[in-house]
């Protein structure tokens, strides 16, 4: 076809598919046994293993990988750089320094949880409304560094300054942390894991993650025009410092509220867009359905892969992608500096 | 007949007036070639019409006043090729061309039928087609320019500001995108070109807007604009003149020094 939907219609169709079986895998496998061994046990213990722990998990896995995938895509046609990933822009880190904050200060965790609670929240989501907080206030705050009309390279600069102010933040809270025991849960729950989480979470996180999502891709149009530069995107309708705006602020609602209910699960914004690329060609818009479906995909098998070794501690969601990720940001380095020579 | 009228027309950039007092009016049909020395805000002037700079003054085309339009309805009426060509992926010559079409298209809806056509079209016009699907970033710099053209082609405006399209491109390629900016002038439309060759400038553009300091100098046909007085005065040069197939052309000759 001269547009090239027929591919991007397969991808999307080949994609639902695939996240259909992880979903159903994500459901069916788990260190309580697969759905056969538990059908042998009483069935309320089965039913609560599988609508109380597997389904949360598996549906939280699905949103944050969809966040996560189309939160990269777009930041990687805003900033124009294939290095691009929530992370970069402080989104992550102020979300894990906010929900930090809320576990060294009791009290004010208990302020967040009530004022939850009166908007109708679920008990205990006090550090995932800190995160909330964090991840907001990061992205204000790059917003404000950026000034009135962002650049691409003074978005990135500030981003850089917000993360590394924000680790700093979070390691001074772990250092004067009142003991290892704080400590420990505290590092525990940076690493990034879907264990143990409800269906509040879940509740907590579809919101913000569906309007942040949509505030994404309503820009993915703009983003395209955006890759002929500002002047050309003006000329075209849009308005990039808009956009920007439109895209960082869905970036801090949808990552935020998934990295303060998950934890940091880094690289999956990174590699995915990678991955499609191939597929779809470079359009930003293009790019973004398939990023956030490849993201959620990439997301369920991973968090399955950490449960398959039956004995020992569970390894953490976000130290699996990493391990896997990382390699191949290297990877991506390389590649950038053979084309480049 | 569309008529691109700007009135008392001026622009600031960083508080300092770059362009100011700008009256000028321009029908459709015809190339006009906007020039003049380095830092005589011809871009300047291009952006503001184009709506990328905000500008005082009145812009109209024909009754409707361009700055209070709808940023996608000035869109479809004024197509612009900025000075900066750039593709920041390495974009289909398609897609590229395709990047035309958003100011008729709403957020979310797809390219249609029509869309495909009127960017097929625009391919034949720039001969373009068998390199549709080619990575812009593999190109020759008169491929690169013919694919930026089609993208501001594909937009099917009445009015289309070009900012130096054949700037970095060799005498054949310059030829060959100043014919197709005439044959769309001839179309029916109002092309607006900022270019500093004044022998290609007197060979196709049916009149000139001579710019220096910010004002307007002269506007007309080449023969008047390009007098030697307005060369010496905004250029400070003294230019050649002579004939080919019946047609005045002007080649700069030396440099006058006071």
């Amino acid at each position: 076809m001269r547009s090239g939907n027929g591919k991007l219609i397969g991808l999307t169709l080949g994609l639902l598919v695939l996240l259909a079986v992880s979903f159903v895998l994500s459901v069916v496998i788990g260190r309580g046994g697969v759905l056969a061994d538990l059908s042998n046990d009483a069935d309320d213990i089965a039913r609560i293993i599988l609508l109380e722990i597997r389904l949360p998990r598996a549906l939280l896995g699905v949103i944050v990988g969809l966040v996560l995938g189309i939160a990269g895509a777009a930041l990687q046609g805003l900033l124009r750089n294939p290095l691009a990933e929530p992370g970069l822009i402080g989104a992550s880190s102020g979300a894990a320094f906010g929900a930090v904050t809320v576990f060294y200060f009791p009290a004010f965790g208990a302020v967040l949880g009530g004022a939850g609670a009166a908007l109708g929240m679920a008990q205990g989501q006090a550090v995932a409304i800190g995160g909330m907080l964090g991840a907001v206030a990061a992205l204000s705050l790059l917003y404000l560094l950026a000034g009135r009309k962002p650049n691409i390279m003074t978005l990135i600069l500030a981003g850089v300054a917000i993360n590394a102010f924000a680790g700093a933040m979070t390691s001074l809270a772990l250092n004067m942390a009142p003991s290892p025991f704080a400590a420990l849960e505290v590092v525990f729950w940076m690493m990034g894991s879907l264990e143990n989480r409800s269906m509040e979470h879940v509740w907590f996180v579809l919101p913000m993650a569906v309007l942040g999502g949509a505030l994404i891709a309503s820009a993915g149009r703009a983003l395209d025009a955006m890759t002929l530069g500002q002047d050309t995107a003006r000329s075209l309708g849009f308005n990039p410092v808009r956009v920007t705006l439109r895209v960082i602020a869905g970036t801090a609602l949808a990552v935020g509220a998934v990295v303060s209910v998950t934890g940091v699960i880094g690289f999956v914004g990174l590699v995915v867009p990678h991955l499609m690329r191939p597929i779809v060609g470079h359009h930003p818009s293009r790019l973004l359905l398939p990023s956030a479906l490849a993201g959620a995909c990439l997301t369920l098998l991973a968090d399955i892969a950490v449960r398959i070794p039956m004995h020992g501690p569970e390894l953490k969601l976000g130290v699996f992608t990493a391990l896997i990720g990382a390699p191949f940001f290297l990877y991506l380095i390389l590649k950038t500096r053979r084309l480049s020579s | 007949m569309t008529v691109l009228t700007l009135e008392n027309v001026g622009v600031n950039l960083g508080g300092k007036p770059v362009v100011q007092n700008m009256n000028l009016r321009l029908g459709s049909g015809q190339v006009v070639g906007l020039i003049g020395p380095n830092g005589a805000g011809k871009s300047t002037l291009m952006k503001a019409i184009a709506g990328v700079l905000t500008s005082e003054g009145s812009i109209r085309l024909d009754e409707k006043n361009v700055t209070a339009l709808g940023n996608k309805e000035r869109a479809r009426l004024i197509s612009y090729l900025a000075q900066e060509k750039v593709a920041h992926w390495p974009l289909s010559v398609r897609e590229i061309a395709m990047l035309g079409r958003p100011p008729h298209l709403a957020t979310f809806e797809s390219p249609s039928e029509a869309d495909m056509d009127a960017v097929d079209q625009v391919l034949e016009q720039t001969d373009m087609r068998a390199l549709a699907d080619r990575s812009i970033l593999e190109l020759s710099g008169g491929e690169q320019a013919r694919a930026f053209l089609s993208r501001a082609l594909a937009v099917q405006a009445p009015v289309l500001l070009a900012d130096e399209p054949i700037a970095a491109l060799d005498p054949a390629h310059q030829l060959e995108i100043m014919a197709l900016l005439q044959s769309y002038a001839r179309s029916g439309a109002l092309v607006l070109v900022i270019m500093h060759d004044l022998s290609l400038a007197t060979r196709y553009c049916d009149e000139l807007v001579l710019l220096d300091k910010g004002e307007l100098v002269a506007h007309g046909e080449a023969s008047t604009v390009l007098s030697d007085r307005h060369l010496q005065q905004v250029y400070g040069i003294e230019v050649a003149r002579g004939t080919k197939d019946d047609d005045v052309f002007v080649v700069p000759w030396r440099r006058l020094t006071d």
